[in-house]
């Protein structure tokens, strides 16, 4: 991905991922973190967002850095990280709310080509996944490495 | 949004692989943040199951 991408560190288990933001509200931290679903342990949920003083993540957050693109390329990043220690996982994704579920399916849609050499896509609509085709409106979408 | 080329997702594998390890991220917790979309996605999952 040509993008830039902010520098990133990895928890051993590559499950959480620590990067900072720079931009006109400054350095803020943010954290990926996979998790597995209790009765779908082989699907991990990516949630990422801003780390708060508490040090707790806030994924509503609106941080305004002008840096969304960057942020995305480095999110994309920890996924070919995950990756690597869990190759025959499903990685689940949608937004906090519609307009970042849209934000995510535009990134999808406009990288479809070069993300289908290495990944599977699809779409949840309708009540049931169908792979992920550009101008659907999904809900979520999931992920999982070629063999 | 630019297109990007077909060798550069290999390049975002040897990115990846250049990410370093910290210890301090090692604990998961059970992060307030992850309880809605857990449902949510709990919920997606138990109606359609896994794609075949």
């Amino acid at each position: 991905m040509k993008y830039d991408k902010y520098y990133v560190e990895a928890s051993r288990s590559f499950l959480k991922f620590e990067f900072y933001s720079e931009g006109p509200k400054g350095k803020i931290k943010k954290q990926v973190v996979f998790k597995p679903f209790e009765d779908n342990p082989t699907v991990f949920n990516l949630g990422f967002g801003d780390v708060d003083a508490t040090g707790e993540i806030n994924d509503t957050a609106i941080t305004n850095n002008q840096d969304s693109q960057k942020v995305l390329a480095t999110v994309a990043l920890t996924v070919y990280k995950f990756y690597e220690k869990h190759s025959n996982c499903y990685v689940f994704a949608t937004g906090s709310t519609k307009t970042r579920t849209r934000l995510y399916r535009m990134g999808v849609a406009n990288n479809l080509e070069e993300i289908r050499n290495d990944f599977e896509v699809f779409g949840f609509i309708r009540k049931s996944w169908e792979p992920f085709e550009k101008d659907r409106d999904y809900e979520a979408f999931l992920i999982k490495k070629k063999r | 949004m630019k297109k990007i080329g077909k060798t550069t997702l290999s390049q975002l594998a040897r990115q990846a692989s250049k990410i370093k390890i910290s210890k301090k991220l090692d604990s998961i917790e059970d992060t307030p943040f992850f309880k809605k979309k857990m449902e949510k996605g709990a919920k997606m999952l138990s109606l359609a199951g896994l794609p075949k």
